[in-house]
């Protein structure tokens, strides 16, 4: 038996593999590997594509680009910098942010037509940790004073900037850049107390 | 203007800077590691407040998966490299298992557990198994069940080893994984693992030609007699 041939038979089972572990089968272009992963984040990543740009199409080509770079490019995750999931979603929210930028975006976003997403093959132990955490994350939410929650929330999801987000609130550059470094702590806080890892999903 | 840098990384992280702040910032982190690790906790953060209950659609994997044909490199070049240790002596798996069986337990040369300690932090460890899976001169091996589950190893030039042991099943709290090698056509211990092993290191000296997982009491054995819970030849 060589090597290739007992690799290629390991390669159909990841589900029980760390995020870590599947990054390293990825870099060997192991495709079960980052379908594995596609299984486990892309809905995540997907879901905050469509609330930012508020189109179905666009959002599915936010979620191409990702995964293509984690396979062409898995030496840019570092687990040092965060998890998986947060990594991708960075990747994702700041090309959506870029789109939603670009005046053809904006169009698009005025004239938004979100269709409901298929729903078939979603884990569902993942759904129903995800669904438990984010009622923990709802809560810590509305927890953060409203000064902070409206500039992460317009930041994040609205894809402004703080200086935008500053004019939207009528409130000074200063404070709204403050308030949102400060709610964000303040959040992580709230989800360390929640007794959630922080330091990632999967 | 450090105070003013820091005052942005909660805007930095959820991409809310202009492109010239977001210059100066990235120039700051570089030098900053502790302004590395605020960023990423704010985006960690961000992936919480991110779920939406949603699946991205099963046809877009497809796309994707079709994409990545068309570019990839075939991996069976780059996987069919093998360890550039000496040349094997030509044993087979099959005789690993009864070197391992008290019959033979004479000519067991056990040479202890030779790497337990894991570097600093996970984080680091997996970065070096990650380096060494790229390695084309590593060997990357699938450790097989008689059941057909697999497990994999990777062994790198230098002879650093690391099991991928998040696939093994958790077994009984008084038991260890324990992770033998047929080394110049002598079975050694590897290494004595947890009952619930995840990405573990060890070390080899030598010509490896085999490699199994035997299951034993709590802290490992000097010898085998129980069967390879998993194995596989070194090709």
């Amino acid at each position: 038996m060589t090597v290739g041939a007992v690799d290629a038979d390991v390669r159909d089972d990841y589900t029980s593999h760390s995020d870590a572990a599947l990054v390293i089968a990825i870099a060997r272009y192991h495709e079960a590997a980052l379908a594995e992963a596609y299984r486990r984040h892309a809905g995540a990543v997907f879901g905050l594509a469509r609330r930012l740009l508020g189109d179905q199409a666009t959002a599915e080509e936010v979620v191409q680009e990702v995964f293509l770079r984690l396979w062409h490019a898995s030496e840019r995750f570092d687990p040092e910098r965060g998890s998986l999931r947060s990594f991708l979603l960075a990747h994702a929210h700041g090309r959506a942010v870029d789109m939603l930028r670009s005046d053809t975006s904006r169009r698009r976003r005025e004239e938004r037509d979100v269709r409901e997403a298929a729903t078939a093959g979603y884990d569902v132990d993942l759904e129903i940790w995800d669904l438990a955490v984010a009622e923990h994350v709802r809560g810590a939410l509305d927890r953060l004073p409203d000064g902070e929650r409206r500039a992460i929330e317009l930041a994040y999801f609205g894809g402004r900037t703080y200086r935008e987000v500053a004019v939207d609130l009528g409130e000074p550059e200063g404070t709204v850049k403050g308030r949102i470094r400060t709610g964000l702590r303040r959040l992580r806080a709230e989800l360390v107390a929640a007794g959630i890892d922080t330091r990632g999903i999967g | 203007m450090t105070r003013e840098l820091d005052e942005l990384l909660g805007a930095y992280a959820l991409d809310a800077v202009d492109a010239s702040e977001r210059a100066a910032i990235e120039q700051y982190l570089d030098a900053n590691p502790r302004a590395r690790a605020e960023v990423a906790e704010h985006r960690e953060v961000a992936t919480f407040l991110a779920y939406s209950g949603t699946a991205a659609p099963d046809e877009l994997w497809s796309r994707i998966a079709g994409n990545l044909s068309e570019r990839a490199p075939a991996p069976g070049a780059e996987l069919a490299k093998v360890l550039p240790m000496r040349p094997r002596r030509g044993l087979a798996v099959r005789t690993l298992l009864p070197l391992v069986s008290g019959a033979a337990a004479a000519a067991v040369v056990t040479l202890g557990v030779l790497a337990l300690s894991r570097p600093s932090g996970d984080d680091l460890l997996e970065q070096a198994a990650s380096a060494a899976r790229r390695d084309r001169d590593s060997v990357v091996v699938a450790l097989r069940s008689p059941a057909g589950q697999a497990v994999e190893v990777i062994v790198d030039a230098e002879g650093h080893g690391y099991l991928l042991g998040d696939a093994l099943p958790a077994i009984p709290a008084d038991r260890s994984y324990q992770l033998w090698g047929v080394v110049e056509d002598e079975v050694i211990s590897l290494g004595v693992f947890s009952d619930h092993p995840e990405l573990e290191t060890f070390t080899v000296t030598g010509d490896l030609s085999a490699l199994a997982l035997t299951i034993e009491e709590r802290g490992g054995v000097p010898a085998s007699e129980q069967p390879a819970a998993y194995s596989a030849e070194i090709a």
